[in-house]
Formats: structure tokens, C-alpha cells, sequence
């Protein structure tokens, strides 16, 4: 099933008199379980692209397509409801609330989603032991590193269950072998789990572990690869 | 529990802004509640000094007798004191005649008020009538129909001393001229000159037998134990009196009408003075949450992204403005408490500041006990907590009108 279905999808900027076609007339579809990357040069239309599809940002053509949901006819709450239950996010940093150890941290998207307390821990806690985090879970983000950090954004990421996990450069603050060290992990968690990945980057190291390479140049497809 | 528990640790964030917002908030609530119990303690002060030196709590009298105090507008003690029979909660009933006379020495003559009193009543209640404020003689005994009892500047000006005669004159109630022969029995000095060049204190039978009616009055002061009674003896009275030809009653508020204005003028000064102060906070408040609210712009966009919705958001920041107000307000309470129960108990002095005031031709002791006005206190730190919840109202809007997109691209 596609989880992720896009039609000739455009984000038109206004930049003065000029205007900046981010994303181009886009058509994508990303099917449940993939592991798939969206490279480019930095103002390919990478962040913008995800930003559609995670439904933080509206296009200014086309549709975008969520699990069979057509996102563009949902109201602002409708929207942030999706991203709640559908969508996990990563960003590229200060993906967490500082305020929140790394455990509080996860366990609040369980919270908002008003899963009961009682299945909290055990929800998080072999997330946390999957991706190396044990022993930290009642650290504040200020008393991690950032590979650490960004691993718990992927905890928080995954752990309310959404249909794709959507990763705006998650390793561009990170040392190349942590950038490894984290996408493997993500990669793990996508073959167990199945969970469905679309992530951008421009890493080569990092590139090269996704199974589909979608590449953007000035906001189009130029080449999509994918790899068995 | 959750927003709760997120705002608190929030708040702790920049402890410094934290705590300068706590001060302002606590600050100023302590300074108008403590103020406000104060002005309250010096008002009951005011109150209690003038209605024992004035008219008592309530006072009957001729109905035009307030008005214009002519000597022919009097009424029979007969007629009031069956209405007080059996009334509880009354502390002293003081009877009293005014009449206007002229006053002659062997040297001089001057125009004075000659006030007819039961001394041995007065001597309990009255701050005029002290031992204290006597600079020679004595305060005549209830008994002693021939003594005066006069102030210091008429006894100068009159150049009389103890002992020494004096004869008034006077219109009585038929209006024919009658004299009466005093000795000087004391001499007083009040600090109002008024009181101390012009008035002279005497026994009110034999002046109201001068007057030629033994039962005369133009004035029957009541003082209560408490003046929470007021309303409820004022109507039962003014229902009575309304029955009663020539007697009317009334309050302290229609006989010393000057210090009620003056109280009423005083606490309308300081309830904008109040509304001044909230205005200040509140715009204080709003700056300080704006400034932690667009310091989180960035974080603002994450939680937008990982699905919180615009209601979330909005009770988040209301919840921190909620726990700081709400905190503001009980460490201001306690601390007016603690101020207020040293100002309660120790009293301040302010006649270092001011010396004795004089209001009204009534001279008041500056030395002030603050009183304790609950529903005051309470009531000005639930507006503290409004105040602080409206002052978010902006934050949060301005918080709200975050795109999230946009917000993320910010590091
Ligand atoms: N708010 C905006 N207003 C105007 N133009 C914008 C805006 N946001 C992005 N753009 C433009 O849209 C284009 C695509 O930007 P986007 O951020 O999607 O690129 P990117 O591939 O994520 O780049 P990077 O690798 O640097 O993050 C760029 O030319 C950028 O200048
Ligand atoms: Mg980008």
C-alpha cells in the first residue's frame, strides 16, 4: 500500500518580484516499509518536499496523499492531528524539549496521544534499549551528546506508532561515524519493524545505507534509484 | 498534571526572569494589601476618635438640629431612652446640650459654646475628656452643678484661673436672656484651637435647668461595642423614631459628614492608586512572557510539528502564567500577613512623619494599628492572578500565530 502518494506537487515562494519554485511539480509515491532518502544540494527543495508531505506546510499545487487521506482539504487541527498519530518528525537539531528528560521526552507523544500510563514503560523502554540509550533515560537533552539526542528523536519518533518517520537531515550535526552509527540504527528499527523511512541528506556515507535514492535538483526528480 | 508539571519546569527555565516576575507580582501585592490594611486600621481609628469625641455612632436629635443647631431645636431625654430600653450591644449613651453664650470674667468677655455634660459618662469614652489633656484643676465631678471646665486659650483670654468666677449669658428655650455664675473647676488643652479659645465644658441639669426645661437635649450620643451593629440599629431606630414627633436619629456619617468624606476621598485615592499599580504589572508581565515566549519560537514549531494543536499550546503558556501568578499571590499574601500582624500588633507611629493630625476640627493620634481586611487581601490577590492571566493573553496569541514550518528553519 502507498503510504506516501504526491501529484504534481508545488511550493511556489514569493521572494519579491521573483518567484522560487521549491518544489516543481512533483510526483512521488513511498510504499509502506521503505528506507528512502531524498538527496540533493542545499536548496534542492529537500526540507521544503517534507515539510509538504508531514503536512507543516501547504502546497501551492497538486495534492499530497497520507496512508489514502488527501491532506489538502484538512483543516490546521486535522493537520496536527495527522502529524500526531501518522507522522513521526526528526529534525536536523533541538529536536527535544529541554525541559524533559530523555524517557519524559518520548513518553510524551504517548501522553498526547492519551495512551494510558501504564503501557508507557513498556512501549519506551526497549525502544530506549534498541537504540543504545539505557542507563540515560533520566538525562536531559543538555546531558547528551548529539548523537544521543538525535536517538531519541528517533524514540519519540517511532514509539506513537506512525505510518512514515520523516527525517530533515537528521545527521547533518553529527560526526560521520555517529551519522552512521544512527542511520544504522534506523535502518534496523525499519527491517524489525517495518516502519517506513523517508529522510534527506546530502551525506554521501548516509546515502549510500538508504535502499532508495530519490535525488532533487532545483525542486524536481532527477533520479530515482532503487536498490535491492 | 502533564502541563502542569511541563509549565512549572518551564518557568524555572531563566530563573532570573522567573524570580524578578515573582518579585514584581508578590512585591506589588504585599505593598497594596498590606497598604490597604493600614488605611483600614487608621479609618477605624479615625471613626472610633470621632465618634467619641463627636456624635457617637448614632446620635438623636431634633430633626433640624444637624442643619442649623438652633437652641430651640431640642427634644426630651423622655423620649428617646424608652427607644434604647433593653437594646444590646450598646457601649455608653451620652446625653448633651450645645448652646451658644457669652462668657464674662471680671476682665473680659468672649462668644463661646457651652457643651452640657454628664462628666462622670464622658470621662469613659471621651478623648477630650482626659486627665491627660487637663493642664490645671480637675475634670469636674458628675455631681458639682458650678464648675467649668474650660479650654486653655479662652481661661488666657479671659485671664481667669482655677477657682475663679465667670458668668455666661445665654438666650433660653422661651427666648428670654438668662446668666448663670461658674467657678473655674479645670482647664484643658486640646491642640485644636477651636475648641481650646471658644468652648467651655459645664453640667448639663443645671444648664438645662437654665435652659428651663430639666429634660432638654440636642443631642443623645450612642457608642456600640461594635460597628458591624450599625445598620441593623439604624433601621430599627429611624423605624422608631419615625413614630416620634420632633426625634430623628442618625448616623456617624451624617454628623461627622467631613471625616467620611475624608475617608471616602482617601480610599478612592488609593483604589486608583491600586488600578495604577495593576496597570504597571500587567505591563510588565506581558513583556516578560513575550520574551520567553519568542525566545522558544523554535520549540514552539517542534511541538506544532509533533502534533500538538494551537489549544495545547495556549494552555501550556497559560498554565505557566496560572502557576506564576498563582505563586506570586501566596508569597505575597504570607507576606503581607507577616507585615500586617507586626503593624497589627506593634502599631506604627506615624506622628514622627506627620505629628498629631487634625481633620475636621478633630485632632488624631498618629500612632496606627493596621486592621485585618480578609476579603480585601483575598480579593486583591485573586485580581493579582487575573492580571497575570491577561497579561498571557498576548504571549499566547503572539505564540500561537508561530508557523511551524517557518519556526524550524530558526536554530
Ligand atoms: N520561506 C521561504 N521564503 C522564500 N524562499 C524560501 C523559503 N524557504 C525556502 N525557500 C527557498 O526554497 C528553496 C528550497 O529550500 P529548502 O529549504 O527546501 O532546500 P533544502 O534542500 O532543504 O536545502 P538545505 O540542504 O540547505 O536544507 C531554496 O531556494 C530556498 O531559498
Ligand atoms: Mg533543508
Amino acid at each position: 500500500m502507498d503510504t506516501v502518494l504526491t501529484k504534481e506537487l508545488s511550493r511556489i515562494y514569493q521572494n519579491g518580484a521573483a518567484e522560487v519554485k521549491a518544489v516543481d511539480s512533483v510526483d512521488l509515491t513511498i510504499e509502506s516499509g521503505e528506507f528512502a532518502v531524498l538527496a540533493g544540494p542545499s536548496g534542492s527543495g529537500k526540507s521544503t518536499l517534507l515539510n509538504l508531505i508531514g503536512g507543516l506546510d501547504r502546497p501551492t499545487a497538486g495534492t499530497v496523499h497520507l496512508s489514502g487521506e488527501l491532506l489538502n482539504e484538512k483543516t490546521d487541527d486535522e493537520l496536527t492531528r495527522a502529524r500526531l498519530f501518522k507522522i513521526g518528525f526528526i529534525f536536523q537539531a533541538y529536536n527535544l524539549i529541554p525541559v524533559l528528560t530523555a524517557y519524559e521526552n518520548v513518553q510524551f507523544i504517548l501522553q498526547i496521544q492519551g495512551i494510558p500510563d501504564s503501557q508507557h514503560a513498556d512501549r519506551i523502554m526497549p525502544l530506549l534499549q534498541e537504540l543504545g540509550l539505557d542507563g540515560l533515560e533520566h538525562r536531559r537533552p543538555s546531558e547528551l551528546s548529539g548523537g544521543q539526542q538525535q536517538r531519541v528523536a528517533v524514540a519519540r519518533a517511532i514509539v506513537g506508532r506512525p505510518s512514515i518517520i520523516l527525517a530533515d537531515e537528521p545527521t547533518a550535526n553529527l560526526d560521520s561515524e555517529s551519522a552512521v552509527n544512527l542511520l544504522n540504527m534506523m535502518h534496523r528499527l525499519n527491517l524489525e519493524q517495518k516502519v517506513t523511512f523517508l529522510f534527506s541528506s546530502h551525506d554521501q556515507r548516509v546515502i549510500d545505507i538508504a535502499q532508495r535514492i530519490i535525488s532533487l535538483r532545483d525542486g524536481k526528480i532527477c533520479d530515482d534509484i532503487r536498490k535491492n | 498534571m502533564l502541563w502542569l508539571n511541563l509549565a512549572w519546569r518551564n518557568l524555572w527555565r531563566n530563573r532570573t526572569r522567573t524570580l524578578v516576575l515573582l518579585l514584581v507580582i508578590s512585591g506589588s501585592l504585599t505593598f497594596v494589601a498590606w497598604m490597604q490594611n493600614i488605611a483600614c486600621g487608621s479609618y477605624d481609628k479615625m471613626i472610633e476618635e470621632a465618634v467619641r469625641m463627636g456624635s457617637g455612632h448614632l446620635s438623636f436629635h431634633h430633626p433640624g438640629y444637624p442643619a442649623e443647631r438652633l437652641t430651640e431645636q431640642y427634644f426630651l431625654r423622655s423620649q428617646a431612652m424608652p427607644l434604647l430600653a433593653g437594646r444590646t450591644g450598646i457601649a455608653a449613651i451620652l446625653p448633651r446640650l450645645y448652646v451658644s453664650a457669652l462668657a464674662r470674667s471680671s476682665r473680659d468677655n468672649r462668644a463661646i459654646m457651652m457643651l452640657g455634660v454628664d462628666f462622670d459618662l464622658e470621662k469613659q469614652v471621651n478623648p477630650l475628656l482626659k486627665e491627660t489633656k487637663t493642664v490645671a484643676g480637675h475634670i469636674p465631678a458628675s455631681d458639682t452643678q458650678k464648675l467649668a471646665y474650660i479650654g486653655i486659650k479662652l481661661a488666657e483670654n479671659l485671664r481667669i484661673d482655677i477657682g475663679n468666677k465667670l458668668v455666661v449669658m445665654f438666650q433660653d428655650l422661651s427666648g428670654e436672656i438668662n446668666s448663670k455664675l461658674y467657678r473655674v473647676g479645670g482647664i484643658f488643652k486640646s491642640g485644636v484651637t477651636q475648641l481650646d479659645s471658644s468652648t467651655i465644658f459645664v453640667n448639663r441639669i443645671s444648664l438645662a435647668e437654665g435652659l428651663g426645661n430639666r429634660d432638654a437635649l440636642h443631642e443623645l450620643a450612642v457608642l456600640l461595642d461594635s460597628r458591624d451593629d450599625l445598620p441593623k440599629h439604624l433601621r430599627q431606630l429611624k423605624g422608631a423614631c419615625a413614630e416620634i414627633h420632633g426625634l430623628s436619629v442618625y448616623s456617624w456619617e451624617e454628623t461627622s459628614k467631613q471625616i467620611a468624606d475624608a475617608i471616602k476621598i482617601d480610599s478612592t485615592q488609593f483604589k486608583f492608586m491600586i488600578f495604577l499599580l495593576y496597570i504597571l504589572v500587567t505591563v510588565g508581565t506581558v513583556n516578560l512572557l513575550l520574551m520567553s515566549i519568542i525566545e522558544r519560537t523554535r520549540e514552539f514549531g517542534l511541538l506544532r510539528a509533533i502534533g500538538l494543536d494551537k489549544r495545547r499550546i495556549g494552555w501550556l503558556i497559560t498554565c505557566e502564567a496560572l502557576l506564576l501568578g498563582s505563586l506570586g499571590a501566596l508569597i505575597g499574601l504570607v507576606a503581607t500577613t507577616v507585615l500586617s500582624f507586626y503593624s497589627w500588633h506593634y502599631g506604627i507611629d506615624f506622628s514622627a512623619m506627620f505629628g498629631e493630625a487634625e481633620v475636621a476640627g478633630m485632632l488624631f493620634d498618629m500612632r496606627i494599628n493596621s486592621s485585618w481586611e480578609w476579603g480585601w487581601m483575598f480579593g486583591l490577590a485573586a485580581a493579582m492572578i487575573i492580571v497575570v492571566l491577561l497579561a498571557s493573553i498576548y504571549p499566547v496569541r503572539k505564540a500561537l500565530r508561530i508557523a511551524p514550518a517557518e519556526a524550524m528553519k530558526r536554530h
